[in-house]
């Protein structure tokens, strides 16, 4: 094995090796390492398989950039696949697997792929799995899947915590390099707030790698370690910029420390955002450039400098920008024999040169057109002006220029503009509060860098508010050239050039999807994948767009660049969530009476966010037992049910009765105090919104409710009413959900219950008719008993300070108990209102109108209601309009289904029919199965077959009134 | 297993939270402001979110024109807004107050709630905490109280302690 760790220099700490594996093989490397670090240390220079032809592959880049060295790392739930070993920080014990390869790395079986590449060009198997049958594709795709890919997901639960936090800033600075270092200085100089973000888990950017600039580095990092005003957040990315200045970063635990979570999502708001994300190295596109040993000259020197790692000591440098001479000299100064095959005609006579002083050879006016070698490269073959020739290599430099991190500043849609002096795509106009600086931006040198940060840092402080005197920018004392960029001459027609490494998209692929029709850069991508890996292709977009360009024979300006979205990196989902898991999943919304529900026999249902009885078992063993006998008692003695889920609303203020009489359809103008009135609301386009009751408390004071469900809805649209619409009116409207503990007492025996529940207060029928209101007390409390009745039977609603909920509930049941006084759950209620043919969310379900429902006469011959002139638009009076009606079930032993879909006995079950089932329930007193529908009003028949083809359910029914119970009323008046 | 990651040291206490809130119709502010003024013993808050403490009230501005009033002690809270002047709403049944103390209440609001720790001194936050509207308020760097509506409380006391 080689060892290709230098004898000295390096921030790594030798004092403090650190132990892994990889692939089931021990190796060593030190605290300060990446894991790509520590395995090209130990001369590792393959690493992966590729994703589709299953291609040997190494390690490209050293940052986050990386599209090849993808690994497994740890096990069982832990297992975290598809994780670039350039970002992963060594620690003791790390166990790390190469992916996509069977049997082994070395010897991957389906590496035959690769013969067959030429059949497996971009889209071929939407071309060639066609058939035979529609599903046939679906038998396909399992072996394609199984043939292509990445790292296998864990099937186990991660056992690790995972955190979401919410932070503050004045003024965040994303990137860490002299760009962001020199704006964190100066922001927190002028005395805001600050944060500054860094991916890496150390900082200084490019400048970790430049041996001239380690003195001020140390000097920068100190300072700004003795700043009280900035924070620094390493191991974070930045992954998605918000609405509001608001950044989604992802932290990861610091391996060596004992972390309470193994990552941790921040929701970052920011006065000011100073992007100082840098630039990635741009690959070279030549043939087989996907060799392991074909790397950035960037990373080399990354490796070289950072992590005292020789990763090749014969090698040749493909060099379209000034930058591939640091590299070269770097290399050739610790012994590497280094060709520098430059691009351009022209060359600065000083790097020129310096590279006679430093013994490497350079070729200007030359291209890399081939790498040869097979699980690593051997050697290159080059054109120059002399004609094509040859070099032995063991290692080959890609320094095609430089391709800003724009991704976070057109997160929000800003479009990025392109520079044709360095032949990239830089940020876009930012808006207020938002700057840019460094190499995202183009600048070329440190020292440029630098001075942009200070005066982006600044400008960012000043537009948070913060303007104290700031100190000059310190400038690194070292000089660079930065002539502009060679653009690269892409090599068409040459095979296996690979464009974006980790989806095997190569610049054959490109012409294809330009042949075929696919030349927007946006079909480009899905066509062929291109940028659509974890990397999300940040080494290959703009290769692929000057590709793409060259073809349609446009400027790079007019192919433009995808859509940049986030995340820019990976973000585990279970980061997203993290404590809201399991029994935090979700917040829970519990009434008053919620506990004596659970310890009385009660199985819980979650209805939107609250927990409510969907039956108790005393009455039978599961729901479709106990519902039909819950029905039963409360039809022949008296039930309790718990409605404080109910949406309950105040409206107050002198004009109340005017905004009621505009917001329901049906008037409530004349609603005298003490009486309740059942009332619709419409949405403007004339679709019913909701229904419910309101009563009149005193002239100016009703207490409305609403559905359970729609009560969020109904409060909003008030509340935007009053804001909106008529704020002259002098009315106030507050959620008085939590208030009220509301329980309903139903049957024949329940004014019984009530007059033994509350003896003072007189619930004759002559004192509280139905729709009538009385009030008392109740242990202090206030009280509200209004004669209401959802199903059909003598019923009351109660209602009393949540305090005493609970307290109410249990006396109304042992007042009860002479007239058997028992609960019932949520699932009888439903049943028994739909015997009543009373509609409810199944029916006003955001299509239906007032006519739909039945209710047009509600309405009559008034106007001026929200939704009045939309709601006799000529297709809601169309005569096929579906209308609600009820069905009863014409087959014994069998059942209706809602959803089930609603045919005319004689027609073909085909399209949407004449209707739908919308609610069913069995009811005990028919003794059949019933519900209700939507069917259309110019069907003629008294019967249909409902059609349920997901379980290929058929159904006959009859076509009755949806009133299946007392239609006259009388148990409700009586 | 106990939750690494937990807060150690944390008290969650619940209690109930007399509560009147006042609206102002904005047609008389003036007689408005000297109704509350002569109610509560001094000026009410001016913006969204300031707080003004006075007699063992606190007075908190929600809303444009909109103010809770709450208490220790239910009888303390002012009552009687005319009609003329705007609406009156107990709504003490209808929230909890829950007081947080530990020493790393920073730290807890970070998990829980998007509040700037910096801006709250002396301020009331509106803010979703596990997706519920709640109100918070900082009494000092160790203690803090939200105002949660009651059917939440449960599960917001829940989420607090599982910090």
């Amino acid at each position: 094995m080689t060892d290709n760790r230098l004898p000295s220099g390096g921030r790594i700490d030798r004092s403090l090796p650190v132990d892994f594996r990889f692939d089931g093989r021990s190796y060593a490397g030190f605290k300060g390492d990446t894991l790509a670090s520590a395995l090209l240390a130990n001369g590792v220079t393959l690493v992966g398989r590729s994703f589709k032809y299953h291609r040997p592959r190494g390690i490209i880049s050293a940052g986050i950039e990386e599209p090849n060295a993808l690994v497994t790392l740890g096990a069982g739930g832990r297992r975290e696949p598809n994780v670039p070993a350039t970002m992963v920080e060594l620690s003791p014990g790390l166990t790390a697997e190469s992916q996509n390869r069977w049997p082994s790395l070395g010897f991957d079986l389906q590496g035959i792929n690769g013969l067959f590449a030429p059949l497996l060009a971009s889209g071929f198997y939407y071309k060639t799995f066609m058939g035979p049958g529609r599903r046939a594709w679906m038998v396909y795709e399992h072996f394609i899947r199984k043939a292509a890919g990445l790292g296998m997901a864990a099937m186990e639960a991660d056992p690790d915590r995972y955190e979401t936090r919410h932070d503050f800033a004045d003024v965040v600075v994303v990137g860490a390099g002299p760009a962001g270092l020199a704006a964190a200085r100066a922001a927190a100089q002028a005395g805001a707030r600050v944060l500054l973000v860094e991916q890496d888990f150390e900082l200084g950017g490019q400048m970790l790698a430049e041996p001239r600039g380690q003195d001020w580095l140390a000097g920068m990092l100190a300072e700004l370690g003795s700043m009280p005003g900035l924070r620094l957040m390493r191991r974070t990315t930045a992954f998605g910029l918000y609405d509001g200045n608001t950044l989604g970063l992802l932290s990861h635990a610091d391996p060596g420390a004992k972390a309470a979570a193994r990552q941790v999502f921040t929701l970052l708001r920011a006065g000011g955002i100073v992007f100082a994300t840098g630039a990635v190295e741009r690959p070279m596109v030549f043939s087989n450039n996907d060799r392991p040993g074909v790397m950035l000259a960037s990373a080399i020197r990354t490796y070289l400098n950072r992590f005292a790692v020789l990763p090749g000591r014969k090698v040749v440098i493909g060099a379209a920008a000034d930058s591939a001479y640091r590299t070269a000299f770097d290399l050739a100064a610790n012994g590497a024999e280094v060709v520098l095959a430059d691009s351009r005609a022209e060359i600065d006579p000083q790097l020129l040169g310096q590279a006679v002083r430093s013994g490497v050879e350079v070729h200007a006016g030359t291209l890399i057109v081939k790498a040869t070698g097979a699980r690593g490269v051997r050697a290159v073959e080059l054109e120059g002006r002399s004609g094509p020739f040859r070099r032995q290599c063991d290692l080959v430099g890609m320094a095609g220029g430089w391709t800003p991190v724009l991704h976070l500043t057109s997160h929000l849609g800003v479009k990025p503009q392109y520079r044709q002096d360095i032949d990239a795509f830089i940020p876009g106009g930012l808006p207020t509060g938002q700057f840019a600086a460094g190499a995202v931006t183009g600048a070329a040198t440190a020292a440029e860098a630098v001075r942009q940060g200070h005066r982006a840092g600044s400008a960012a402080a000043a537009a948070a508010g913060y303007d104290r005197k700031v100190d000059a920018a310190v400038l690194p004392a070292f000089e660079e050239s930065g002539l502009p960029h060679a653009v690269q001459a892409l090599p068409f027609g040459r095979k296996k050039a690979f464009v974006d490494f980790q989806m095997d998209v190569s610049l054959d692929d490109i012409a294809l999807a330009q042949r075929e029709g696919y030349e927007s850069v946006e079909h480009l991508k899905r066509y062929t994948t291109l940028g659509m890996g974890t990397d999300q292709g940040k080494t290959s977009n703009v290769n692929a767009v000057r590709a793409m360009a060259a073809l349609r024979g446009t400027p790079m300006e007019a192919a433009g660049t995808t859509t940049f979205r986030p995340p820019y990196a990976p973000v585990a989902v279970g980061a997203i969530a993290g404590r809201a898991k399991g029994h935090h999943f979700r917040p829970f919304r519990r009434t008053p009476m919620h506990d004596w529900h659970v310890a009385n026999g009660a199985d819980m249902l979650e209805v939107g966010l609250w927990m409510r009885p969907w039956y108790f078992r005393s009455f039978g063993a599961d729901v479709d037992e106990a519902y039909v006998a819950e029905m039963r008692h409360v039809r022949s003695a008296a039930g309790l049910m718990d409605i404080s889920t109910l949406g309950k609303i105040a409206v107050e203020g002198p004009d109340a009765a005017t905004f009621l009489d505009r917001v329901y359809a049906n008037g409530f103008a004349s609603l005298k105090v003490g009486r309740a009135r059942y009332g619709v609301m419409l949405r403007d386009d004339g679709i019913v919104l909701d229904d419910g009751t309101t009563t009149r408390i005193a002239e100016n004071s009703y207490f409305m409710t609403t559905s359970t469900a729609k009560a969020a809805d109904v409060m909003s649209w008030l509340e935007f009413l009053l804001d909106v619409a008529w704020p002259e009116l002098r009315v106030s409207v507050t959620s008085v959900t939590d208030e009220w503990a509301g329980m309903s007492v139903a049957g024949p025996k329940s004014r019984a219950v009530l007059a033994a529940a509350f003896p003072a207060i007189d619930v004759s029928n002559e004192a509280l008719p139905h729709m009538g209101l009385v009030e008392g007390t109740f242990r202090g409390s206030r009280l509200r008993i209004v004669r209401l009745s959802y199903s059909g039977e003598r019923a009351y609603e109660i209602y009393v300070g949540a305090s005493q909920g609970l307290a109410a509930w249990e006396h109304l049941l042992a007042m009860g108990k002479d007239s058997d006084l028992r609960p019932y759950g949520v699932e009888a209620l439903g049943a028994l209102r739909i015997e009543k043919g009373h509609v409810a969310g199944p029916e006003i379900d955001g299509r239906t109108t007032l006519a739909d429902l039945g209710m047009a006469r509600m309405v009559a011959k008034r106007s001026g209601y929200i939704g009045a002139v939309l709601g006799q638009r000529p297709a809601f009076l169309a005569p096929d309009r579906q209308r609600v009606v009820g069905l009863e079930c014409a087959e014994s032993g069998k059942r209706l289904r809602g959803g089930a879909i609603l045919f005319a006995p004689d027609e073909a079950w085909q399209g949407h029919g004449r209707g739908r089932v919308t609610s069913t329930t069995f009811s005990p007193d028919i003794g059949k199965s019933i519900g209700l529908g939507l069917l259309a009003a110019d069907f003629a028949g008294d019967e249909v077959v409902a059609v349920y083809p997901m379980k290929n359910e058929v159904v006959r029914a009859r076509v009755v009134s949806p009133v299946f119970l007392d239609p006259m009323g009388e148990r409700m008046h009586g | 297993m106990a939750d690494p990651t937990a807060i150690q040291g944390i008290t969650i206490t619940r209690s109930r939270c007399p509560l009147v809130q006042w609206q102002a119709w904005g047609d008389d502010d003036d007689g408005f402001a000297r109704f509350a003024a002569g109610r509560l013993g001094a000026s009410l808050p001016a913006e969204v979110g300031q707080i003004v403490k006075s007699d063992g009230v606190t007075a908190v501005k929600i809303a444009p024109r909109r103010f809770w009033l709450l208490a220790s002690d239910p009888d303390t809270v002012p009552r009687g807004l005319p009609g003329t002047l705007g609406a009156e709403l107990d709504l003490g049944e209808g929230r909890e107050r829950i007081d947080i103390r530990t020493p790393a209440l920073r730290d807890v609001l970070a998990r829980c709630l998007a509040v700037d720790w910096d801006r709250t001194q002396d301020r009331a936050v509106f803010a979703p905490l596990h997706r519920v509207p709640v109100m918070f308020t900082r009494g000092s760097t160790e203690h803090g109280t939200l105002v949660v509506p009651r059917t939440f409380a449960q599960s917001i006391a829940d989420w607090l302690e599982d910090c």
